[in-house]
């Protein structure tokens, strides 16, 4: 008798407890997402509306169609929606560098939201300052780990099938470093273990200077290099001569008797 | 009442008795057609290039001792780079002129080239290089090849990053071939790659040796010229057995006088306002450092492509390994220069068989063989000249630098046959219309 | 009447082109005069270069006008002989010719023929000397600066944590003591932080540490560092003729001219965890050449 109660007694208490874990388990996740959508809501709907359809839910991803942005870091997300990559309006079209698509306060609450989404928030916006940097040294690191890519003069060149890499003519320091750190498309990464601050501010004062530098030598076409100057060399050289020796020379073979009279 | 000209010459003929010489000789006919002036491009354009070379040859130094640069050039400065480097970097920055006559000098190279190649063409389509003249063509074709190899030697003397890697190809075509290539590379260079004597001998080789070279033959094409008289295009009046023209003196002699003052000017126009090899912006040659895109010279752009659309085919005959540069880079180009060599005597035995002496020009059409295989050649020229920039074009077009390439390969092949085969109709269909033929073409063996 | 028409017409022209052609002089003597000036107050690469445009395009111009509408040179016409010799002209020459030396008798013959050996030895022989320009290959070709223990450093000469490299990252590295251009030239590799669930190095690849993988970075096609790397891809790119190499693959080729993959070279850590080789490269680096299957002495 007595244990037929005291199971009774247990059962209820058990029942208690467990509905108290569950009341708790709910609260806590209405709690978060609550947070979320107290935190973020602009942002939840930003995602829902331009993003989720190609990264999915949650940002989990959707193989074949967009990457995961969990845990990608506020970096590249900031560097997409900056320069206008992101949203791309159907997921085999090219990133290239445009007028950002959102506005900046569009892009904060997209850029937290999904931040939120995971513990680890990922690589950060990076600090920039290419006035603290070294020119020299900027030119240098450029040149062992950018030219490759973006070419000599940073104008870009096709690096394999039908990637391109873009010319760094426009993008603000901030965009640049951002590119540095999180490898956008098929960039690789150049990470802050083996390029420290300075070296970053330095390759970002290089690529400024570069837009501004004059080119002591005169026009330079297109890319500069070898192809555009033979081009200009047969076009312009040899067409302006090839013009003089056809106003020199004779031009019909009628024979000059009548040209010159004794 | 003497004139001072008329002291001099007088001066001048008591020791050299010119008088008889001076009457011949001034008076020679010339024809003067323009297209017989595109030669000439090409020779003004070798003065230029020794007039220029010689005053940067002043500042440069081929040493490939390294130092820190600390010129004006901001970007540079504290940047470890080799003497020759530096002596460049200063020619172009702090020397007076410098730039102007570094800039000239990389022009008229360029130009050099170019005309060389259009005068080849006339001389080629024109049938020019027949019997009496098969020997100036094989000059003509020494001196585009000293011509290709002053341009190379000249554009790696600064030790930039840009041409420092065309040197490292040229080694590793060197190293492909079988059982000498590593023994001729490592000699050449006095080591393995990188070595410290390259800058030194490409000097050598750029300020002496082929110039000296390309002055000779370019003397021995000229004295065969004069003596063998010019050829000129069929018209009313010209025969075979006679040369209508200009007087050399005065009226040839200052159409000249007046081509090589404008090819100065166009050189100079073009090393003043346009912007070339600024090595500045390359950097100094590290072998482990590589840009994008990476090209040579227009010049040598044929041998670019050709190693880029040639496929990997690397393989082992008799337990030796065929690199797969050594056809595209030694085997193929070999045998195009012999057989452009060989083609005055290819074409007399196989095509023509008309060994007569020849003074009148040709129409394009009037060998059909002929101008087939020049279309068939120049159209694979092109074809691989512009696969040489296959990224550059992939970039610029925003298409796949991959499918690109296979697009180029494709073309290397089939488009030349195509040129050839439709040259080939096309001259004959108009050989078969009734025309009035030319006294040339009446006197041209079927 | 029309002659004079004709003739005031040639006069008329003639002014006119004198006139041209001073013109044309007068600017080469102006733009001679500025180049003094441009080159005495500094100097400047463009205005020289325009400034000798104009001079010598004056120049050109006066010449040319003058040339082409002054000169009244007739057209000559002139003969041309045959270029052969004429018979009389050879039968002179045999006689000299013939004269001053006779028929080749056998003794003749035979100095002639010692003398051409003699030359052609001794034309041998003198080409010796260029053998003095350089060392031959001997083992240069199988072997790099890289051995086992060697540290890894990055192009400044620090060393590298594996830790420090991330997923998508590619460092330029040489061996610790590989200080010399020519050390740094042949050891040069690229170290790789691959995705770990794309790695499929084949079977027998030398060793990695943990996703981190070095290849030589000298291209197996004709020597350029292979420069471009795709990360989202695994493919590395030489600029100079394109060819590709897929990094989880072991750099085989995956398109482009060369002829064989990048060579791996085998990576472990030391008890601090910094990274080293364990070895040279797995065979020969860069271009191919006729012996490079003959490894004398072995693997490193």
């Amino acid at each position: 008798m007595a244990n037929a109660v005291a199971s009774r007694r247990f059962l209820r208490g058990g029942a208690i407890a467990v509905g108290i874990l569950a009341v708790a388990v709910v609260l806590e996740a209405s709690a978060r997402t609550g947070q979320q959508e107290q935190a973020n809501p602009r942002g939840q709907d930003l995602y829902a509306a331009q993003c989720a359809i190609c990264h999915g839910e949650m940002g989990r991803g959707i193989e074949g169609t967009g990457p995961a942005l969990v845990g990608v870091g506020a970096a590249s997300l900031d560097f997409m929606l900056r320069t206008g990559r992101m949203p791309l309006p159907h997921p085999d079209a090219r990133m290239t560098h445009q007028e950002q698509k959102v506005t900046d306060e569009q892009r904060e609450d997209l850029i937290a939201y999904i931040v939120g989404l995971s513990d680890d928030p990922g690589p950060a916006i990076p600090e920039v300052d290419p006035a603290a940097g070294d020119l020299s040294q900027g030119r240098e690191l450029f040149t062992h780990n950018c030219a490759a890519c973006h070419g000599p003069t940073a104008a870009g060149i096709a690096v394999g099938r039908s990637d391109i890499a873009p010319a760094l003519d426009e993008g603000t320091a901030l965009e640049i470093a951002e590119a540095i750190r999180t490898g956008p498309g098929v960039m690789p990464v150049f990470s802050e273990d083996v390029y420290d601050q300075r070296d970053l501010d330095s390759v970002v004062a290089w690529v400024l200077d570069l837009r501004e530098r004059a080119t002591p030598g005169g026009a330079h076409v297109g890319r500069s290099g070898p192809v555009f100057e033979g081009a200009v060399a047969w076009i312009v050289g040899l067409g302006l001569l090839l013009i003089v020796i056809y106003l020199l020379g004779e031009r019909t073979e009628e024979g000059g008797a009548d040209e010159h009279d004794g | 009442m003497t004139s001072p000209v008329d002291a001099l010459a007088r001066w001048f003929d008591e020791r050299l008795r010119l008088a008889s010489p001076s009457s011949k000789y001034l008076r020679k006919a010339f024809p003067s057609h323009w297209t017989f002036l595109l030669g000439e491009i090409a020779m003004f354009s070798l003065v230029v290039l020794l007039f220029t070379g010689t005053f940067l040859a002043l500042f440069y130094t081929p040493d490939s001792r390294t130092l820190i640069y600390d010129g004006p050039y901001a970007p540079l400065q504290g940047t470890e780079v080799s003497a020759a480097f530096d002596s460049t970097m200063r020619l172009s920055f702090e020397v007076r002129a410098g730039l102007v006559m570094r800039q000239i000098h990389h022009w008229a190279a360029l130009v050099f080239v170019g005309a060389i190649v259009l005068h080849m063409l006339r001389v080629f389509f024109t049938g020019a290089f027949r019997k009496p003249r098969e020997l100036n063509w094989v000059i003509g074709i020494v001196l585009l090849l000293l011509a290709l190899g002053a341009g190379f030697t000249g554009y790696s003397l600064p030790d930039d990053l840009l041409s420092g890697t065309g040197l490292r190809i040229a080694y590793s075509v060197l190293l492909s071939i079988p059982l000498l290539g590593p023994l001729l590379g490592f000699i050449t260079l006095g080591g393995e790659f990188p070595g410290t004597d390259v800058l030194g001998r490409l000097h050598l080789m750029h300020v002496l040796l082929i110039p000296a070279g390309l002055v000779a033959m370019l003397t021995a094409h000229l004295v065969i010229l004069f003596r063998q008289r010019h050829t000129q295009k069929p018209g009313p009046g010209r025969t075979e057995r006679n040369v209508v023209g200009e007087p050399l003196f005065p009226t040839q002699a200052m159409v000249s006088l007046s081509l090589f003052a404008f090819v100065i000017a166009v050189l100079s126009l073009l090393g003043g306002l346009f912007e070339i090899n600024p090595v500045w912006l390359y950097g100094p040659y590290e072998p482990f450092a590589v840009f994008a895109p990476a090209q040579p010279d227009w010049y040598i752009g044929w041998l670019e492509g050709l190693l880029r659309l040639w496929p990997a085919w690397e393989f082992t005959l008799f337990g030796i390994t065929i690199p797969e540069p050594f056809l595209p880079g030694v085997v193929i180009p070999g045998m195009l220069f012999t057989l452009i060599g060989a083609w005055p005597w290819i074409e007399q035995r196989y095509i023509t068989k008309d060994d007569a002496e020849h003074h009148l020009l040709q129409r394009i059409r009037d060998v059909p063989q002929r101008a087939a295989v020049g279309a068939t050649g120049v159209t694979f020229a092109l074809v691989i000249f512009v696969a040489g920039s296959n990224d550059v074009l992939a970039a610029d077009w925003g298409v796949s630098l991959n499918a690109l390439t296979n697009v180029f390969r494709a073309s290397a092949v089939f488009l030349p046959l195509l040129a050839g085969l439709a040259t080939y109709r096309i001259a004959d269909r108009l050989n078969s219309r009734p025309s009035s033929p030319t006294p040339e073409s009446q006197a041209a063996p079927p | 009447m029309s002659t004079t028409d004709e003739g005031s017409r040639q006069r008329e022209r003639e002014d006119r082109a004198t006139r041209g052609a001073a013109v044309a002089f007068l600017v080469a003597i102006g733009a001679a005069i500025g180049l003094f000036v441009v080159y005495l107050s500094g100097g400047q690469t463009q205005l020289e270069g325009v400034l000798l445009f104009a001079a010598f395009g004056g120049v050109g111009v006066g010449l040319g006008i003058w040339a082409k509408v002054l000169l009244r040179e007739p057209e000559l016409v002139e003969d041309r002989p045959p270029l052969h010799s004429s018979p009389e002209e050879r039968a002179e020459f045999v006689k000299v010719y013939g004269g001053a030396t006779g028929t080749p008798t056998p003794r003749r013959r035979f100095l002639v023929r010692l003398l051409v050996g003699a030359g052609t030895s001794l034309g041998l022989a003198l080409l010796l000397p260029f053998r003095s320009l350089g060392p031959g290959p001997e083992n240069e070709l199988f072997t790099t600066s890289w051995s086992d223990g060697e540290h890894l450093v990055t192009t400044e000469g620090e060393r590298i944590r594996a830790t420090d490299i991330v997923t998508d990252q590619i460092v330029t590295v040489f061996p610790e003591s590989a200080t010399t251009p020519e050390q740094r030239a042949d050891s040069q590799a690229v170290l790789i932080g691959l995705r770990a669930d794309r790695m499929a190095l084949p079977e027998g690849s030398p060793a990695t540490v943990e996703n981190l993988v070095a290849y030589s970075k000298i291209c197996t096609h004709a020597g350029c560092p292979v420069g471009l790397y795709r990360a989202a891809v695994g493919e590395l790119l030489c600029p100079c003729h394109q060819s590709t190499f897929d990094v989880n693959e072991g750099a085989r080729v995956r398109s482009g001219p060369a002829g064989r993959p990048l060579p791996q070279l085998p990576l472990g850590t030391d008890d601090e965890g910094l990274l080293i080789a364990l070895g040279d490269f797995e065979g020969p680096v860069g271009p191919a050449f006729w012996n490079m299957t003959d490894r004398p002495g072995g693997d490193a």
